[in-house]
């Protein structure tokens, strides 16, 4: 599954970047986070509770990012296994900007297995692509209140 | 023989509990102290195992116990075993439980025993497993490239074998001499067999008596009870009794021995109580052995005068990740032998490479091999007669094997006992009105009317045999079939079969032959099937075998029963034995009908033994084990009438015309319910089905929201109708007819759509023929 867009932020670059890089900020963009905490250097250990379809479970998920080169690029892999099925999800996020505001440019790909797949697999990417536009609009109010 | 139930379509003795709700299935039974089973299931299609934790799960309230993999190995469970070997093959183990290395999506890492089934449900998915996702490979052409993920350490290459059958120069230097020759690649894809009950089974163990019981859907109690005992668990044979009641279904899936079934008997012991395990549908899709999945080459060559000069076939078998119970004889001896089809075809060359994928293991599937060779054969048929400019009906017609030249010996190793295909093509092209139609046909492409006529003419062989011969091929059991008739003093009568029935109405066909036999009413007899407890060593059910094998036995015991029965009567009748006669179930001495001993009399003397020929043994029962001369030959001519919409693509169906020869009828309704369920699926294969796994091999089809099985407004009405060419070499002159539908309909469907498409130039579409790729092979065409 490749996902794949761009997303007009009315905020400067380092504003955005700098709530890109809080883990907190992370907890509530990515989707169904219930617990996230740092194990390591840019290392995070988290609990998301996914459902596609009739497909929905608890999954444990570690998320690495990496290419690490502010404010303009980083790389995040999201590793996740549940009793549905697992997903491996490798992107990377690209920030310019213009005119005051910022520009976000987002790829990637994800390996999903088992029942999410098998069961889901139709679902899938309007569901993630769901998942994606939800987490950047809060995000986008995240740097409303901040 | 007075014939009173022979060729009667009676209605099915068994249907009334069926249908109301009555039958005993396997997930009905239960048993005191009874537990249950989840699976833990690989979501990914190959990964090595890191580490399984159990403790979560086994925290659950309700949870027994946690079983892996390892847990197994280390109590000294062996692989399952493979049934049929072929010189050469690669014959990596198949544990129950994965071990180290997960290699399909759904295999299984570990089993949770709970009180219930929910708790057991929830708690599997508490299992931790820590997975390494390894590359992994679904189609099996792609396995072949090099680089592709090896499946097993043993065959780096993903190869099982390569085989072949046939004359390779003969066949070449046809090719070679050949006037016209013709060439397809075909994907036969692959099937997913959904039986309409679940895979289910339940166990227990008795330390008393250190027995295991096992209930289970299976199509041949006893193969399973032999390869579990002996090859996977080691418990001694007699100590373990399979029972296989009311089966909902099998078209093949239930004959192999699977992982679920040995876990749970293996559990009953560990645990101390009884276990039961029933499949989720879900389960179903990625557990169930599925069916066919070839890649073929095929050339056909011919003379100026369009007589074969001869075939070439080079298939690609995709195996899965293991090796089935059967799942070696499937694409080689069950489909290379059946290449010659209906046609004189002076030489064959086919090699198959049997190839190891990532994804669920392939086995027989209705009709196992036939329908892929008849696939191959009819649409070569099919794409020559077009190359020709031939009609395909006289086109075949010409090519038949003639009826004077039976026996016929194939280049591909079967001897044909009997047929007459003009016969059939002949009764096939009337009942549709051919000319009238090939006529519409031209007149409806005028207003932009797309009608196609599709044929084929099929050959089968049923009653896979002897069993000496089927050895020498790799075979790991024989296949004849056994019989015990038991006649109670009251001269009721019980059967005990070897066969299984789980659809096939033996409880009523098998019935018929005997009640005829025996010349009693036939509520005085009954069928005993599916439990090793009580029926001598059978081979089962699959096949289309029931009747020709099955019912061969059957009789053989009659004639002993009615051997010592003539001894009794002909001692109270005061005549010698050899002036007794039989008739509609009396005794009496030729030419003197009025004094006479029922069949009943008989019997009851046959306990009392009061008044008793001298030196013969007390009782009346015999057994017998039926070893068949040759294969059964069932022929016949399908045409499948569609239309195809050039703007939709969509197929309809029009007509469907089966004309098939299966020798002696025993039950023309029985064997019509056959006919019709084995067209629905080979016409369920031609427009609709289809497994379909992703890059990952991922099965995206795993359930029945993904995977079309046929519907009935699928489907037209059938127009069924038969020749009769008795099986010359078993007693009842009967051949089996349990696949011939499947086996015929894929091939007729697809050349009808194929025919429909001839205007645009179209020649050949891979299955399932869905309107997207029908609509776009046209849009492809008109844009050309």
């Amino acid at each position: 599954m490749q996902l794949k867009g761009s997303y007009r932020f009315k905020a400067v670059i380092d504003r955005v970047w700098g709530a890109l890089m809080n883990p907190q900020v992370i907890a509530r963009l990515l989707p169904g986070v219930e617990r996230l905490e740092p194990v390591g250097d840019n290392v995070y250990e988290a609990e998301m509770r996914l459902g596609i379809g009739p497909i929905s479970g608890r999954y444990k998920a570690r998320i690495t990012l990496s290419e690490i080169d502010p404010p303009n690029h980083y790389r995040i892999r999201i590793q996740a296994q549940g009793p549905q099925g697992t997903v491996d999800a490798n992107g990377t996020i690209d920030l310019t900007a213009d005119d005051g505001e910022t520009v976000m440019h987002y790829e990637g790909e994800a390996k999903v297995t088992g029942l999410l797949m098998s069961m889901g697999a139709r679902l899938l990417e309007p569901t993630a692509q769901m998942l994606v536009n939800q987490g950047l609009k809060n995000l986008e109010a995240q740097l409303a209140s901040l | 023989m007075a014939t009173r139930y022979f060729g009667v379509a009676m209605k099915r003795r068994e249907d009334p509990r069926f249908i109301t709700g009555r039958g005993t299935y396997v997930d009905d039974l239960t048993l005191p102290g009874l537990v249950y089973a989840a699976m833990v299931r690989s979501p990914h299609a190959h990964a090595r195992i890191r580490a399984i934790h159990k403790e979560k799960a086994l925290q659950h309230p309700g949870v027994i116990a946690v079983f892996t993999g390892k847990d197994m190995v280390d109590s000294g469970v062996k692989s399952l075993p493979c049934g049929w070997l072929l010189p050469g093959m690669k014959l990596p183990p198949h544990y129950p439980m994965a071990v180290d290395k997960v290699r399909h999506m759904g295999e299984i890492v570990a089993v949770v025993i709970a009180e219930d089934r929910y708790t057991a449900e929830d708690a599997a998915e508490l299992v931790e497993v820590e997975y390494e996702p390894l590359p992994a490979v679904a189609d099996g052409a792609k396995a072949l490239q090099p680089g592709a993920p090896a499946v097993h350490d043993e065959a780096p290459d993903n190869v099982c074998f390569r085989w072949s059958i046939g004359d390779r120069e003969k066949t070449d230097e046809a090719f070679r001499r050949a006037h016209r020759t013709v060439k397809v690649e075909l994907v036969n894809q692959r099937l997913i067999p959904n039986a309409i009950e679940p895979r289910a089974a339940m166990a227990q163990y008795n330390p008393a008596t250190d027995e295991y019981t096992l209930w289970v859907t299976s199509q041949n109690p006893h193969v399973h009870r032999l390869l579990m005992a002996a090859f996977v668990l080691g418990i001694p044979e007699h100590k373990l009794r399979v029972i296989s009641p009311d089966v909902g279904g099998g078209f093949g899936s239930k004959i192999f021995l699977y992982p679920e079934e040995t876990i749970v008997t293996w559990a009953a012991r560990q645990v101390g109580r009884p276990v039961k395990w029933t499949a989720r549908r879900r389960e179903s899709f990625v557990s169930d052995a599925h069916g066919r999945d070839h890649i073929t080459e095929a050339e056909l060559a011919v003379d100026e005068k369009g007589k074969i000069l001869g075939m070439r076939v080079k298939t690609i078998a995709n195996l899965g990740a293991y090796l089935s119970t059967f799942a070696p004889a499937i694409p080689t001896y069950l489909y290379g032998t059946l290449l010659s089809g209906q046609y004189e075809i002076p030489t064959i060359y086919c090699e198959v490479t049997g190839v190891f994928t990532h994804t669920t293991p392939v086995d027989a599937y209705r009709g196992a091999g036939r329908p892929e060779a008849t696939y191959v054969v009819e649409r070569l048929m099919d794409l020559m007669a077009r190359e020709l400019g031939e009609d395909p009906a006289e086109f075949r017609r010409k090519n038949f094997i003639p009826p004077d030249k039976f026996p016929y010996q194939t280049p591909v190793a079967l001897q044909y006992d009997s047929g007459n295909y003009e016969g059939a093509l002949n009764k096939a092209l009337e009942a549709i009105r051919y000319k009238e139609l090939r006529r519409q046909q031209e007149e409806l492409r005028k207003q932009g009317r797309y009608i196609g006529i599709g044929f084929s003419c099929y050959i089968e062989a049923c009653g896979i045999a002897p069993s000496q011969v089927v050895g020498s091929l790799g075979a790991q059991a024989g296949l004849w079939e056994s019989a015990l008739v038991r006649v109670h003093p009251t001269g009721k009568v019980t059967v005990y079969t070897g066969s299984h029935t789980h659809g096939q109405g033996h409880e009523t066909a098998f019935a018929q032959i005997v009640a005829d036999e025996l010349g009693i009413p036939i509520e005085d007899v009954e069928i005993v099937h599916g439990d090793t407890g009580s029926v001598p060593f059978g081979m089962g059910t699959y096949g289309s075998r029931s009747a020709p094998v099955g019912g061969s036995a059957i009789v053989l015991s009659l004639q002993k029963i009615k051997e010592k029965a003539r001894k009794i009567a002909a001692y109270l009748l005061e005549a010698a034995e050899e002036d007794v006669v039989f008739e509609d179930g009396k005794f009496y001495v030729k030419g003197v009908p009025d004094r006479f001993k029922t069949f009943q009399e008989v019997a009851l003397q046959a306990y009392l033994a009061h008044n008793y020929p001298p030196g013969l043994e007390p009782g009346l029962e015999a057994s017998s084990f039926y070893d068949p001369k040759n294969f059964t030959f069932p022929f016949g001519t399908h045409i499948c009438v569609v239309e195809v919409d050039p703007e939709t693509g969509k197929v309809k169906i029009l007509r469907y015309v089966a004309v098939d020869d299966a020798g002696r009828i025993i039950n023309p309704l029985i064997a019509e319910g056959q006919v019709h369920g084995g067209i629905a699926q080979g016409i369920g294969q031609a427009l609709l089905e289809g497994a379909i796994y992703d890059e990952n091999a991922q099965l995206l089809s795993a359930s029945l929201l993904d995977y079309a099985l046929p519907r009935a407004d699928d489907l037209p009405p059938f127009e069924i109708d038969h020749t009769v060419t008795p099986c010359p070499h078993n007693p009842l002159g009967v051949k089996g007819i349990g696949e011939t539908g499947t086996i015929a309909a894929t091939a007729a469907a697809v050349n009808a759509v194929m025919d429909a498409l001839a205007p645009f130039g179209i020649r050949h579409i891979d299955m399932p023929l869905t309107p997207e790729k029908i609509w776009r092979a046209i849009q492809a065409a008109r844009a050309a």
